[in-house]
């Protein structure tokens, strides 16, 4: 084994930890999704990729992943399978790798938590008993009402895939004693009403709303606003109409960066960009929506087999995801909600002239929407802030 | 340097105690999404340089409301 230290940065310490790794165990898909950033939007580099994890890929991974948990003291890791569709790689192979990860945590002593990512075309009951089994968190992508689902999550036959997700999420509505939730990609021309709904008619009580990947260099299709006025009616009505409403993270975490708490993402706020991901073929990379940003460009070439964990950092892409506030625009650092979006996802900042140094492609919108949820929140806290202040005036006097 | 977001969500959390029985008709009323992500708040620990964030502030709406 490689056991060379990596180079800690010119400060001489470590860099922020990793805690979560996405492996990405099947890199094919079953859908064909017009949006796709695996596979629709530039990067071809899966085509050098095997279809599927090898159970020795996953054997020395995992054992790279724990023998780095020890070394940096780390308590708990969280483990997410994604692809592609994860599922095709079948149930056997996924319960193979779910009792070597509980293995793996028993002989070290690290805590893992392991979720999955979903498209549901092959969420069955027995899957579903699996991941009920060993606790694994199941999330499953669905763009709401058919549709609008149907518009862009197809096969490759062209066939929507709204029946088969809604069957999946009525069968996890029916289990129980799983942790689920659903992710959606926005689209502004739909109505967010009739998303949120059709999710809470659903069962749906957590959910994400993904700003599509796009970038200065490939720019989002429709004018600067649509996606603030989608969001802005989102929020209202999750906010103060929906009687029992879902949880929605990218609000949940506006609202708490706004109240001067950090996020829990990596969409938002100022966290440095930790996650590692593992290719099929054993490859340690960045952040994986970074192919929007090139073919090949986040290929590292650091092999599980031959690299710990820390030779990422290393890596020049993983460096600008740790550093990205370092990088921020000065039309960024003049702004008053830097703290706030921290300047977008990094993704969506890139432009192949000037890197990631620019705004985010949604700049604008995140302004809205972020300032939105400021006065929403402001106005709310009005009345104590005024009584507050009324007593503390009254005891001076 | 930028001009930060007025911080009236600070001042508010840092005058707060649990003593403040008359703002009781204000807390029962808070918006329950905003009262459960300020709970959450609690946990966090602060990072504004501003001291304890929040801290009192849940703790009054914790047994006004009963969201802890």
């Amino acid at each position: 084994m490689n056991r060379s230290a990596p180079d800690p940065g010119p400060d001489g310490n470590a860099p922020p930890l990793a805690t979560a790794f996405v492996l990405k165990i099947a890199e094919r898909c079953n859908l064909n999704c017009s949006y796709c950033y695996m596979y629709n939007k530039g990067d071809l580099s899966y085509l050098q990729r095997p279809k599927f994890m090898s159970s020795e890929v996953a054997t020395v991974m995992l054992t790279r992943i724990a023998d780095y948990a020890q070394r940096h003291r780390l308590p708990k890791i969280a483990l997410a399978l994604h692809g592609g569709e994860p599922l095709l790689i079948g149930r056997q192979w996924v319960q193979w790798f779910l009792e070597e990860v509980h293995r793996v945590a028993a002989s070290s002593g690290i805590a893992f938590t392991v979720g999955i990512q979903t498209n549901g075309i092959l969420l069955d009951r027995d899957w579903v008993r699996l991941f009920s089994a060993h606790k694994v968190g199941i999330g499953v992508s669905c763009d709401g009402p058919k549709e609008w689902h149907d518009l862009e999550r197809r096969d490759f036959a062209g066939h929507g895939s709204h029946k088969q997700v809604t069957a999946a999420i009525e069968l996890l509505v029916a289990s129980k004693d799983v942790e689920w939730a659903v992710l959606t990609v926005v689209n502004p021309h739909a109505s967010p009403r009739s998303v949120l709904s059709h999710f809470v008619n659903l069962g749906v009580r957590q959910v994400d709303f993904l700003w599509p990947e796009y970038n200065h260099d490939a720019p989002p299709p429709w004018p600067s606003g649509a996606m603030a006025r989608y969001f802005c009616e989102l929020f209202d009505y999750w906010y103060s109409e929906l009687p029992t409403p879902p949880r929605i993270r990218w609000f949940e975490n506006a609202m708490k960066l706004l109240l001067g708490g950090r996020s829990d993402c990596d969409v938002l706020g100022p966290n440095p960009i930790t996650d590692i991901m593992v290719e099929s073929d054993g490859t340690w990379e960045p952040l994986d929506t970074l192919r929007i940003c090139g073919n090949g460009l986040t290929r590292t070439g650091l092999d599980v087999r031959t690299c710990d964990v820390e030779e990422i950092w290393n890596a020049p892409l993983y460096r600008i995801g740790l550093g990205s506030q370092e990088l921020l625009s000065d039309h960024c650092r003049s702004c008053a909600y830097r703290r706030v979006c921290g300047g977008g996802y990094l993704p969506h900042r890139y432009r192949h002239d000037t890197g990631f140094s620019n705004p985010s492609v949604y700049c604008a919108d995140l302004l809205a929407v972020l300032s939105h949820i400021h006065r929403r929140i402001a106005a709310d806290l009005e009345p104590i802030r005024v009584a507050v202040a009324a007593s503390a005036s009254a005891r001076e006097c | 340097m930028s001009q930060d977001i007025p911080p009236f969500h600070y001042s508010l959390c840092l005058n707060l105690n649990t003593n403040r029985p008359d703002l009781q008709p204000y807390l029962n009323q808070l918006n329950p999404i905003l009262a459960n992500i300020l709970s959450i708040l609690e946990n966090y620990p602060d990072t504004t340089g501003e001291g304890s964030l929040s801290t009192n502030f849940s703790k009054i709406l914790f047994s006004k409301i009963g969201t802890s």
